[in-house]
């Protein structure tokens, strides 16, 4: 049985803006263990960036608010916790790792430095201390020229190093949790797989939990254990990746796999997008956020927000087909095939 | 929440996807108009102004004292002496009637400053903008000679060949007042013409004025009011400044500017002389300052939330 | 083959980009290929390789370094200004970013219907119901008409931007990463779009994108390119089932597989290093620094882009031995 070292329960999380209230974060709660990559699969909007940023608490504070819910990371009341300490958990206890390398180093700062502030501002170390283990960490994430290439600035890196100076700055003080939002989404196709590559690597080095946000099935496919999917603020299912791939449950997560084309897939067959688009946060509906885009809607879908189902072991989904009443539907498509 | 018969009943599924827009349509303008409306500070602006507007057309009209009638039995009059509700200066001068018409003369500056900026400053920088290259730089050099030319000097040397009065201010505004509108269009103009939805019209075949009017320029009005309304106050003031030191409007003209410097020798007795033209003036050119600041909270794209 | 049927010749074409302190960029360098009408031809590659900007280059948003790419026999960078805004009618693009592709200033009908406008082609009633007829070719409808853009969503702007090329009935268009800017499930919607659309009038496209997945699926050829070159092009079930160019094949298997035993058991060609800049280009082959298989003969002597099997053209000194 693996330990929790992050466990969020019904999180609700709104935008105060002058429109009015748009409820991005509607009742979240999961678990995340040591040791584990656990992904957060959905597409925008749907409220993924803004949970992972609740619990580091970087959401600007108007006009986001928290409204209720409980993050207790490594036993720390994240919610409750002031400024002050706050500042301390982050970055040492968890850290996070920004989509767009490019804005996320500071142009005027050699990369070294940068890592050394890091390094300085929590532990304390000497400056000198404070370099050699940057030059370490630059390593790690197998940038060659380590020593070197700590000396210059962000403009002389290519994406794929800026992504991995950001990585190793996070790893600076070997957190518990690393946050990973859409890591290699801004990254080419070959640079994508190198951070991929280097991902995996860390995580049997470092045994670090790793909550990686993206919307890129294949890369979850490749590095989650677990899987959660997001849908307009809500979770709608959450699994193993072998219980979201090859046996899932709900209407958005197989249309989200049909929509993707396969590379054996055949060219006269029509793409299945799912139609329409998704709720507006500012008025999400009363039943189902996915049920007029749903191809099995039923009356009670419309009415109310389906509970949770257990399909088996930890595999949840949140879909009134699952409800004894409902009926059986023999030919579901299932994803990923 | 309860399970009835029907609950489980396949809803029959729209064929058309819902491409719903929730909210109902409004341009930027009006959506720039209504939150330019909560803003409280921007409406007791506006209200000012049109009180000063106002009040510049009406009371000269129909007050019974023109602005140099002299009423030698009440010369330094208090407030509300002898029917006048300012009292009066040295010459016995209506002080009422006089700041009023003082305030009107700031306003025509006002309107004079926009007027030039728009048909010089856009025009120009807009030119130099969107055909950059030599022309760009030829312009913009032009310019940078302009501004290092200052407003003063021009005026002076103006007076020598006109005569000094405000037609002199507006020529002296006309020839060099420009030049900060310019550099922001510009400025702006090259920054657009870079966006796709540019470069899509030109594609599509579009004309260098299509593109400019219907497009560049458009997209630029909101920095281009914003900068208006913060250019006013200076042109005010400056021409304040003249007339103060003599150079600006002459007699039997009144203007903001000569009624303090009127009321400058008389302080001591009669403070209420410099004090009202004075308070005028500051209230005058912080109105059209905070109606700037609540303008480009509106208009400008970037603060937009 | 009798190539008689390529609408867009393109022969040799370089654009060279002046980059500062007398550097060059070499954005497209030394191009050849044709696109035949009615196709989709897919050009991939990563970003910097060039293939914006010979998407751009080949409806003359830029003029040419050297070279000619000609458009049903006419060489467009000698079209005069007449004869330039009668090619601007048959040639269109299509953006990536759904959101500054739109002037947020103009109404959806007013961006539609700014083609019809400048080439004069319908008015009044007849205007207002061609504008309603595109875009419910685009699957939007008459109602989104008075909308302005910032009330879209990325799907619906992307299907404006479509439609607003459409305006001008072309029978050429260049979809530069239409799809890159959206969310997975509303990309297959606008494929499904341009697919329709394609049979319904049509069209020949070239499709530039970096995902390729979704190029595989709506080409019928594909192009790899690398800093400015095409390394291979052929039918797109060949690129993907039998690569040849050592590029081809690293970026093939850099693709994350949605499938979880799939991914667990495969094994991914690395490459070393990261792109050079198209700045400093290397004199032999553009992926000697790079190449798992690079010979001697690459580092000295640009490969040519040859026909090594009928239908598949490599450039690569290692290819076909």
């Amino acid at each position: 049985m693996k330990n929790t070292i992050l466990s969020v329960k019904d999180l609700e999380v709104s935008f105060d803006t002058y429109e009015g209230e748009i409820k991005a974060v509607r009742g979240v709660s999961f678990e995340a263990n040591e040791g584990e990559v656990l992904a957060i699969v959905g597409e925008s909007g749907c409220g993924k960036s803004v949970t992972a940023q609740t619990i580091m608490r970087l959401n600007p504070s108007p006009p986001a608010r928290i409204k209720s819910g409980e993050i207790i990371l490594d036993g720390l009341d994240i919610i409750g916790l002031e400024e002050k300490r706050m500042e301390a958990v982050r970055g040492s206890l968890v850290s996070m790792v920004f989509q767009d390398p490019m804005t996320s180093l500071n142009p005027t700062m050699p990369v070294g430095n940068q890592i050394c502030e890091a390094l300085t501002i929590h532990r304390r170390m000497g400056n000198g201390n404070a370099f050699k283990k940057a030059v370490e960490l630059l390593d790690l994430v197998q940038i060659p020229n380590a020593g070197r290439r700590a000396r210059q600035y962000p403009h002389q890196y290519s994406g794929g190093m800026r992504q991995r100076a950001m990585i190793a700055m996070a790893l600076a003080y070997s957190p518990k949790l690393l946050i990973l939002d859409e890591p290699t989404t801004a990254l080419d196709a070959t640079i994508q797989a190198q951070i991929f590559d280097l991902i995996k690597d860390i995580q049997k080095k470092t045994a670090t939990s790793i909550i990686l946000i993206t919307h890129d099935l294949g890369i979850v496919a490749g590095l989650a254990q677990r899987i959660i999917i997001m849908y307009a603020g809500k979770i709608v299912e959450n699994g193993t990746v072998d219980d979201i791939f090859y046996n899932s449950k709900h209407p958005y997560t197989w249309g989200l796999m049909k929509s993707i084309p396969r590379l054996d897939q055949n060219k006269t067959q029509a793409l299945c997008p799912i139609e329409g688009m998704p709720p507006d946060l500012l008025a999400p509906p009363e039943g189902c956020a996915f049920a007029d885009r749903c191809d099995y809607c039923m009356n009670i879908c419309k009415e109310a927000d389906p509970l949770f189902f257990d399909v088996n072991n930890g595999h949840k989904s949140a879909c009134w087909l699952l409800h004894p009443k409902a009926p059986r539907l023999e030919s579901i498509c299932l994803g990923g095939i | 929440m309860e399970i009835k018969e029907n609950s489980f009943d396949r809803v029959s599924i729209n064929l058309k996807p819902s491409h719903n827009i929730a909210r109902p349509g409004m341009s930027f303008w009006q959506d720039a108009f209504r939150r330019f409306k909560q803003n409280n500070i921007s409406m007791v602006c506006i209200i000012y102004l049109l009180i000063l507007l106002l009040g510049s057309i009406v009371i000269p009209l129909i007050s019974r004292f023109s602005i140099s009638d002299q009423d030698l039995e009440n010369t330094y009059a208090g407030f509300f002496t002898a029917g006048h509700w300012f009292g009066t200066d040295e010459l016995g001068r209506d002080v009422l009637v006089r700041v009023w018409f003082g305030a009107g003369i700031s306003l025509i500056i006002a309107v004079t400053a926009v007027l030039v900026d728009l048909l010089m400053g856009v025009a120009y920088g807009g030119i130099a903008g969107y055909f950059g290259g030599k022309t760009d730089t030829i312009m913009m050099r032009i310019v940078d000679i302009i501004i290092g030319i200052p407003y003063l000097i021009i005026v002076i040397l103006l007076m020598i060949i006109l005569k000094p009065g405000i037609i002199t201010l507006i020529i002296a505004y006309a020839a060099v007042g420009w030049t900060g509108m310019a550099r922001l269009v510009r400025g702006q103009i090259i920054q657009l013409k870079e966006q796709e939805f540019v470069l899509a019209a030109k594609v599509l075949g579009g004309s260098s004025s299509r593109i400019i009017l219907r497009h560049l320029l458009p997209n630029a009005l909101g920095i281009i009011i914003v900068n208006l309304t913060l250019t006013i106050p200076s042109a005010i003031f400056t021409e304040a400044f003249l007339s103060y030191i003599g150079l600006g409007v002459q007699i039997p003209l009144a203007s903001l500017g000569t009624l303090a410097s009127e009321g400058t020798g008389s302080f001591q007795m009669y403070p209420h002389l410099l004090l009202i033209p004075a308070a005028f003036i500051c209230l005058t050119m912080l109105s059209f300052n905070l109606l700037g600041d609540g303008l480009r909270d509106v208009l400008d794209p970037r603060l937009r939330k | 083959m009798p190539e008689d049927n390529a609408l867009v010749k393109i022969n040799n074409l370089r654009k060279h980009f002046t980059a500062g302190h007398g550097q060059i960029l070499k954005a497209v360098d030394g191009i050849s290929l044709d696109i035949r009408r009615g196709e989709t031809l897919g050009l991939v590659g990563e970003s910097g390789c060039g293939k914006s900007t010979l998407g751009r280059t080949i409806i003359r948003m830029y003029e040419a370094t050297s070279g000619s790419v000609l458009f049903n026999d006419k060489n467009i960078f000698n079209m005069k200004k007449k004869e330039l805004f009668h090619f601007s009618k048959n040639a269109q693009i299509i953006f990536q970013d759904p959101y500054a592709s739109l002037n947020p200033r103009m109404t959806i009908s007013s961006i539609v219907g700014e083609g019809i406008d400048i080439h004069k082609i319908y008015k009044g009633e007849e205007r207002t119901a061609r504008i309603y007829e595109l875009l419910e070719l685009v699957g939007l409808n008459k109602e989104h008409a008075n909308r302005f853009p910032h009330e879209f969503s990325g799907g619906q702007r992307q299907r404006t931007g479509i439609a607003r090329a459409l305006a001008v009935e072309p029978e050429f268009i260049v979809c530069d990463e239409p799809i890159s800017a959206l969310d997975v499930s509303i990309q297959a919607q606008i494929i499904n779009v341009l697919k329709r659309l394609q049979k319904e009038l049509g069209l020949t496209y070239l499709f530039i994108a970096h995902d390729l997945n979704m190029v595989k699926y709506i080409s019928d050829r594909v192009a790899v390119m690398y800093l400015g070159t095409i390394a291979e092009l052929s039918e797109s079930k060949n690129i993907y089932d039998n690569p040849m160019h050592p590029y081809t094949q690293a970026l093939l298997s850099s693709i994350p597989i949605p499938d979880p035993v799939v991914e667990k058991s495969r094994s991914r060609i690395t490459l070393k290093g990261e792109v050079p800049g198209s700045i400093n280009s290397p004199k032999g082959c553009p992926f000697c620094s790079r190449c798992p298989k690079v010979m001697d003969i690459c580092l000295e002597n640009r490969p040519a882009l040859k026909e090594i099997k009928p239908g598949h053209q490599v450039a690569c000194h290692a290819a076909g031995q």
